[in-house]
């Protein structure tokens, strides 16, 4: 009983991780129909932000997540003014091949820079656990978990409630009748890219802590936001969460029962039964889909 | 009358030539001799890490052999080049380019790429244009049961894996019998569990735990609680850097206590130990036998060791593992085998590298038919207060073993 309590644990808690990871592609993805590589690229930059800080200057990993994310938000919206915006409206592969090649250069920059030694982020409480009798609860994963949901409310409240949010909807809704109404696209646009990149760098730091720190570690999360996306569905910021929490907790319980060699089958197992039953995702909707 | 006196313009002809080529030949005479070698190594991509000490290691055969005059092949001072090439961390990207090397580029003197796959790879394309390839970091024993007769190896393979440990598990005052494993699916790792679960039988062992993870997994807490529940008194896994990393962390978080934990790799690599920091401490790992201390070994070269190490570190900043060793190594392994030949023919240095019985800073080398370092041991190390230590076989150990580890808690 308590190893079961404790593998829904684990999983709820990865699926925290990686909800934190998807939330930034997954806005990215629903609102400007642009499936965003550079999304791994960005989550690295973010752990390499918080890296620096905390082995030069001693700065707690958790106060440097704004920083990691205000920078982050420049770059993004500086990308996106520049060269994303260059190929709005082309065919999906412009994107793709665009933001793949911001990769590159910034996976290798960082090889450069950073060499492509493997670093850790230590405070204190990097491997703390609360014990809940015989039960375990990582702290550092604990505080993803909790960063995940406030993300998630954050923006629901966001995109629902302020004005630039139901901009930012409304652009995705139908761009042209957006521009009438007297939205600036261009800056819509840039803002979105620019928060989804926040986002990400914020996940980064977090993750960076939790995790090893290297130039190549924002593929495999790339990967896992592409899957969260499809199983929570877009057009919706709780979809992340649940398609992250889904994800983990699919992973853990079927790593238990098959054995870790299943893993990946598990993950895309569930990942093609749900596009077969629920192509939009178990939270999406159908038009933001398309 | 007069011009009769003058030269004939045949003469000055052949004068003037003769100057030119007095004037061309000269510095061509001066011009040292080179002997070129290639390597296709990862300077990009998942393995840029491992592939950037590779070269540092072949740079620094080069420097030092250079510095003093080069490689003496037949009486003639030869001067060591090496072209490189970024195989992006991709094995057939390896091979492809030690093929471009050996056509395009005229390099018949390969020295080995980073990791086993990458090896494999390139010894088909060494084997077919009959090149010979000195390796240091392909370990995997299937390299060399193809009956290829042009890839050498100075590192010992996976075959001669975890003999050691094993050894040593016996000889503990409380003799372990419950053993766990895990394995990251990838080739060598795979092949490496495969040598320890053969040694698990033939020492009567009980296997409580066998699982494989993909690579690039994220979470370990399932297995590692299955661990737990299994009680085992030694955890044996085989995987990569960050793979390991991970594992380690969660271990603690989770608070999985066992009195053994070995990992292979990790524990040899300083960047493993720092990352890690003092949750490092009493791991265990294999590797081959090798270490910056040891001083029983030595060449006219490199020295013992500790010289290598010392110089080493003075030119790139670091202090290098048996992995940097092994790449040197193979260089090394070259220019004993040209000075034996006498030639760069490339055949007649496959001859002689087969025929090597010598022993280097990096130990005993002589070579089976298969390329294979049989002189070639390994060595049980334990991290003890940040630093990897040897601690078993008793012969080369710097330390004795800390068994059982420390709880967590108790750290």
């Amino acid at each position: 009983m308590g190893a079961g309590v404790q593998i829904v644990i684990n999983g709820i808690l990865i699926g925290g991780i990686y909800a934190c990871a998807g939330l930034g592609f997954s806005l990215v993805w629903g609102v400007m129909n642009i499936i965003n590589i550079f999304h791994g690229a960005t989550i690295m930059l973010g752990a390499y932000i918080t890296f620096w800080l905390f082995h030069l200057y001693g700065i707690d990993p958790l106060v440097t997540v704004p920083v990691s994310m205000l920078t982050l938000f420049l770059i993004g919206y500086a990308v996106q003014r520049i060269l994303i915006n260059r190929i709005l409206g082309g065919p999906l592969f412009m994107a793709i091949i665009l933001t793949q090649g911001l990769t590159l250069i910034a996976v290798n920059l960082a090889f450069y820079l950073w060499t492509g030694d493997f670093r850790s982020i230590r405070p204190p409480y990097a491997t703390w656990s609360l014990a809940l009798g015989p039960l375990v609860v990582p702290f550092l994963r604990l505080i993803i978990f909790v960063a995940s949901l406030l993300l998630t409310a954050l923006l629901v409240v966001f995109l629902g409630w302020t004005k630039v949010g139901r901009a930012i909807r409304a652009t995705r809704m139908d761009r042209e009748t957006a521009a009438l109404m007297g939205v600036e696209i261009e800056k819509i646009y840039a803002l979105t890219f620019a928060i989804g990149s926040a986002i990400a760098a914020g996940a980064g730091s977090l993750i960076g802590t939790a995790f090893v720190v290297e130039p190549g570690m924002g593929d495999s999360f790339l990967l896992k936001s592409f899957v969260v996306c499809v199983i929570g569905g877009l057009g919706n910021m709780g979809g992340a969460l649940v398609g992250g929490l889904t994800f983990g907790l699919v992973e853990t319980i079927g790593v238990a029962v098959f054995g870790p060699g299943y893993k990946d089958a598990i993950a895309f197992i569930l990942l093609v039964v749900i596009l077969l039953i629920r192509p939009e995702g178990l939270f999406g909707r159908e038009y933001y889909a398309r | 009358m007069g011009s009769e006196r003058r030269f004939p313009s045949h003469v000055v002809l052949a004068f003037v030539s003769g100057l030119l080529a007095i004037a061309v030949g000269c510095p061509a005479q001066a011009q040292p001799r080179v002997v070129a070698f290639g390597a296709a190594v990862s300077l990009s991509g998942t393995l840029a890490h491992e592939g950037q000490r590779t070269k540092d290691a072949y740079e620094f055969w080069k420097d030092l052999v250079n510095s003093r005059g080069g490689i003496n092949i037949g009486g003639v001072p030869h001067k060591i080049e090496i072209r490189y090439y970024d195989d992006q961390s991709d094995a057939t990207t390896a091979a492809k380019l030690v093929e471009k090397l050996v056509t395009v580029d005229g390099v018949k003197l390969i020295l080995g790429p980073f990791g086993s796959g990458a090896t494999f790879a390139a010894s088909t394309v060494t084997e077919k244009y009959r090149v010979p390839m000195v390796e240091g970091m392909g370990i995997m024993q299937n390299i060399f049961d193809r009956g290829y007769r042009y890839v050498f190896t100075t590192i010992s393979t996976t075959a001669q894996t975890y003999a050691p440990l094993f050894d040593l598990l016996m000889k503990l005052p409380e003799k372990p019998r419950r053993i766990a494993l895990s394995a990251q699916s990838a080739a060598f790792p795979l092949v490496q569990i495969e040598t320890a679960r053969r040694f698990i039988k033939t020492q009567n062992l009980e296997e409580v735990y066998y699982g494989e993870f993909p690579s690039g997994t994220k979470d370990f807490s399932s297995m590692l609680l299955q661990i737990k529940e299994r009680n085992p008194q030694v955890y044996i896994g085989t995987g990569y850097l960050n793979e390991h990393i991970l594992l380690v962390k969660q271990m603690k978080e989770l608070g999985v206590n066992l009195p053994m934990v070995v990992l292979t790799l990790g524990p040899t690599y300083p960047d493993f130990r720092t990352a890690l920091g003092k949750d490092a401490e009493y791991l265990v790992s294999d590797s081959h036998g090798w270490h910056n201390e040891i001083t029983v070994f030595r060449d006219a070269v490199i020295g013992t060791a500790q010289d290598y190490t010392r110089v080493f570190k003075q030119k790139f900043g670091y202090v290098p593992d048996s992995n940097q060793a092994c790449a040197t190594a193979a260089g090394l392994v070259f220019q004993l085998a040209l000075e034996k030949a006498g030639t760069t023919n490339p055949v007649k240095v496959r001859e002689a590298i087969a025929s090597l019985d010598v022993t280097t800073f990096l130990g005993p080398i002589k070579y089976n038919e298969a390329g294979v370092n049989v002189k070639a041991f390994r060595l049980v190390g334990q991290v003890q207060q940040g630093e990897y230590f040897a601690v078993h076989p008793s012969a080369y150990a710097q330390r004795k073993v800390i068994y059982p580890a420390p709880k967590w808690s108790e750290r």
